[in-house]
């Protein structure tokens, strides 16, 4: 593996010549990803509305609240711990069972197949916020108008069309397991399954056909439309507001109030500076529930070889550090090995 | 850039290199006439095979094409149409 592989965490294919295409853009697969934008990004907005558009009429119990509470945790954990730190990252490692579970569990936020989400953010990582990120707020000029038009993109639009990766060159490792192929080719209808999941709950403790309806908007509609909320601020907010500690070539931040939030995923620039951490807090005073389940694995034996930095390597990377060795800053080329 | 001509049987045995090695399975093991899908492709890994296919071959080829013809056979002939159109 080479040292910029190593540096990133990206577990990418070799590419000797450097010549590979490492990403389509076809009207085809653009057909495709609006159809998956209207049903999973637009349709629970509209969904949201009218959950609460319905509570005069059905009232809203404790059973439509737990669906919500509970297909968020599920959710969210899978896409931060099972999507993100486990299968794009592989900051630790856990039994084939374990991880197939994540994986569906990712799947259901309605974020992409766990293969296309994987070689995406990978691309995200190597590209990122220049040319071939997909989601980069920084890449559409300056000014106001240029920033708004940047977070708009990178919050939501660009998930409408966008230029598709090479998953035989960012995945070849997920493409081997056959678990996570078949989880991968099964998305839509385990999708759709974390929708009628809370529906069916609902419906036979509350005992009628509007609990049906009430679950599946609460813990179908309500809850993918804030976990989508909250990871979507990572690629608009967490890459142009908030606080910087290491240099790194892209504008990631931290934005620390987000963190209870988002599973702690909004601790976003220590992520770009080390992501092949399982810790994205880094320190233990902070806010990093994604962190947490892992360490509890872990203490389960659930979970092993859970890569962290030491306190020295973290201390080695900040700012001051590197300005006082008198390395270049933020966003000049790191130099290779 | 020059026209290749490429035999269909060419096609077929660049498709059925990329499945085993994605695959991870041996070639003699790539039935021709099995579906994509029966493989264990899904429409990510047949996205991939088709941009290893157009830049080997210099050609633009549309992802529904691996869809319209699901299996090797059947994409490598429609492949070579194509080259013999363009």
């Amino acid at each position: 593996m080479d040292f910029e592989q190593e540096y990133q965490s990206l577990f990418t294919a070799p590419d000797p010549t450097g010549r590979r295409r490492k990403a389509i853009d076809s009207p085809y697969l653009h057909r495709k990803q609006r159809v998956h934008f209207v049903l999973f990004d637009v349709l629970p907005f509209f969904g949201t509305i009218l959950a609460v558009a319905l509570v005069p009429v059905f009232g809203l119990g404790w059973p439509e609240l737990a669906a919500c509470a509970v297909m968020w945790l599920i959710t969210g954990f899978g896409i931060s711990v099972g999507y993100h730190r486990l299968l794009a990252h592989r900051s630790f490692k856990t039994r084939k069972g374990l991880r197939a579970a994540f994986a569906v569990a990712g799947s259901m936020a309605g974020q992409g197949g766990v293969i296309s989400w994987v070689a995406m953010h990978r691309r995200h990582h190597e590209c990122a916020d220049r040319e071939g990120d997909f989601h980069s707020p920084q890449l559409h000029g300056g000014g106001f108008i240029g920033r708004l038009r940047g977070m708009v993109h990178a919050h939501l639009t660009w998930m409408a069309a966008h230029a598709y990766p090479n998953v035989a060159h960012y995945a070849p490792d997920l493409l081997r397991s056959p678990e996570l192929a078949w989880i991968n080719r099964n998305y839509y209808p385990i999708v759709i399954a974390g929708w009628l999941l809370p529906g069916l709950a609902c419906g036979l403790v509350i005992g009628s056909w509007s609990g049906f309806l009430t679950g599946f908007l609460w813990g179908g509609m309500v809850r993918m439309f804030l976990l989508e909320q909250g990871i979507w601020s990572l690629n608009s907010f967490c890459h142009m507001w908030g606080r910087r500690e290491f240099p790194t070539r892209d504008h990631s931040r931290n934005i620390g109030w987000m963190a209870p939030l988002i599973f702690g995923e909004s601790w976003h620039h220590n992520h770009h500076a080390f992501p092949g951490s399982a810790s994205f807090g880094l320190r233990w005073y902070r806010i990093d529930p994604g962190y947490w389940l892992i360490a509890a694995l872990r203490s389960a034996g659930l979970a092993w070889d859970v890569k962290v930095p030491s306190p020295d390597q973290i201390a080695q990377r900040s700012i001051a550090a590197t300005r006082a060795a008198n390395y270049s800053l933020p966003l000049s080329g790191r130099q290779r090995k | 850039m020059s026209k290749r001509v490429v035999k269909p049987e060419d096609i077929t045995a660049k498709c059925a290199a990329f499945i085993a090695e994605q695959l991870q399975r041996p070639v003699a093991s790539v039935h021709l006439d099995t579906e994509f899908d029966d493989f264990g492709l899904d429409s990510a890994l047949v996205t991939s095979m088709l941009i290893e296919l157009e830049e080997w071959l210099g050609v633009e080829l549309s992802p529904s094409l691996v869809f319209e013809e699901p299996t090797v056979r059947r994409l490598s002939l429609a492949i070579s149409q194509r080259l013999l159109e363009a």
